[in-house]
């Protein structure tokens, strides 16, 4: 009787651990909302990605965390795909971005068109 | 004797001078992020541009379909450095062109070429009349963009702090109501 008892007493507790950890997930990715790290790029994380259409436009929020103690610079830039998955329109800029130690950032970025259903965004040093 | 030798080291002093100083040339990524220097450079001018485009697609005055008329006045600099703010609106309304959302007509800038275009037309000795533009046709925007850009410049001995805060409008011609303000800010550090 005690065996099944502390088994699901360890189910409920994994379960409820998993769900905490989840945070540190992707969540409402987007079809594809793929995330590439070019070149080495340390300590830092990507929490979630979700992809909103909106008014016909889509809409993408990143969280990035600097998982490290120490201040972070990096660039980041956004692809945005058609629903032939092909890349829309020309290639954006790279964009700075600063991060202080242990800081998840929001990034939020809209499609260039109503044409985009999926992004792609790249993170260098 | 004398006089060639000097020659020829000089020659050799030269040589080596010119190849000691010359530096290679490479091509670069036109969208890298330029950190060269603190002034306004064009990661910033991308940035600002791209995020006034993005921004103004997803306001109320852009519904799909309605494809307003849109003219471009100047950005007013009231940075103490020179900064070309044409490069901004002329990459915003390159880019909003592109995503085909609002029709830009021509605006003040290039007004004067415009009129020397039709003008020139109107010559019935070369141009035949039924095909050229009619004098009055010109259509006005229903809405005109503008904006400034303004720096704050902080500096001692060992560190320069520089803000930059981009503001653009968009305003209605014949209400004067302002239907789309954003905002991009900037800041450059360099010790």
């Amino acid at each position: 009787m005690k065996t099944p008892l502390i088994r699901l007493c360890f189910s409920i507790a994994m379960i409820a651990l998993l769900s905490s950890c989840s945070v540190f997930s992707k969540k409402n990715a987007c079809p594809n909302g793929d995330v590439v790290f070019v070149g080495d790029v340390d300590d830092i994380d990507v929490v979630s990605v979700s992809c909103v259409p909106r008014d016909g436009v889509l809409r993408v929020i990143v969280e990035l965390l600097n998982d490290s103690d120490e201040e972070r610079s990096i660039a980041y830039r956004f692809d945005w795909y058609d629903k032939d998955e092909l890349v829309i329109g020309k290639e954006e800029s790279w964009k700075p971005l600063f991060l202080y130690p242990k800081e998840v950032k929001t990034l939020r970025a809209t499609a260039p068109n109503w044409l985009a259903v999926d992004t792609k965004l790249s993170i260098k040093q | 004797m004398v006089k060639r030798f000097a020659a020829v080291f000089l020659t050799l002093v030269s040589i080596a001078l010119t190849i000691g100083c010359s530096k290679e040339v490479r091509y670069g990524d036109p969208k890298g992020v330029e950190n060269v220097s603190i002034e306004f450079g064009s990661t910033d001018l991308q940035k600002v541009a791209e995020e006034m485009t993005r921004s103004l697609l997803v306001s109320n005055l852009v519904v799909e379909g309605n494809r307003p008329l849109i003219t471009v006045q100047d950005v007013k600099n009231f940075t103490s450095e020179y900064i070309d703010t044409r490069g901004i609106t002329d990459t915003i309304r390159t880019e909003l062109s592109r995503s085909g959302v609002v029709r830009f007509v021509v605006d003040e800038a290039a007004m004067e070429q415009q009129i020397s275009e039709i003008e020139r037309q109107q010559n019935e000795e070369y141009y035949d009349q039924e095909t050229t533009a009619e004098k009055g046709k010109m259509v006005g925007a229903g809405y005109r963009l503008e904006g400034s850009i303004r720096s704050i410049v902080k500096q001692n001995k060992d560190v320069k702090d520089v803000y930059y805060k981009v503001n653009l409008q968009v305003w209605d011609v014949r209400t004067g109501i302002m239907e789309w303000s954003e905002e991009t800010e900037i800041r450059k550090i360099r010790d």
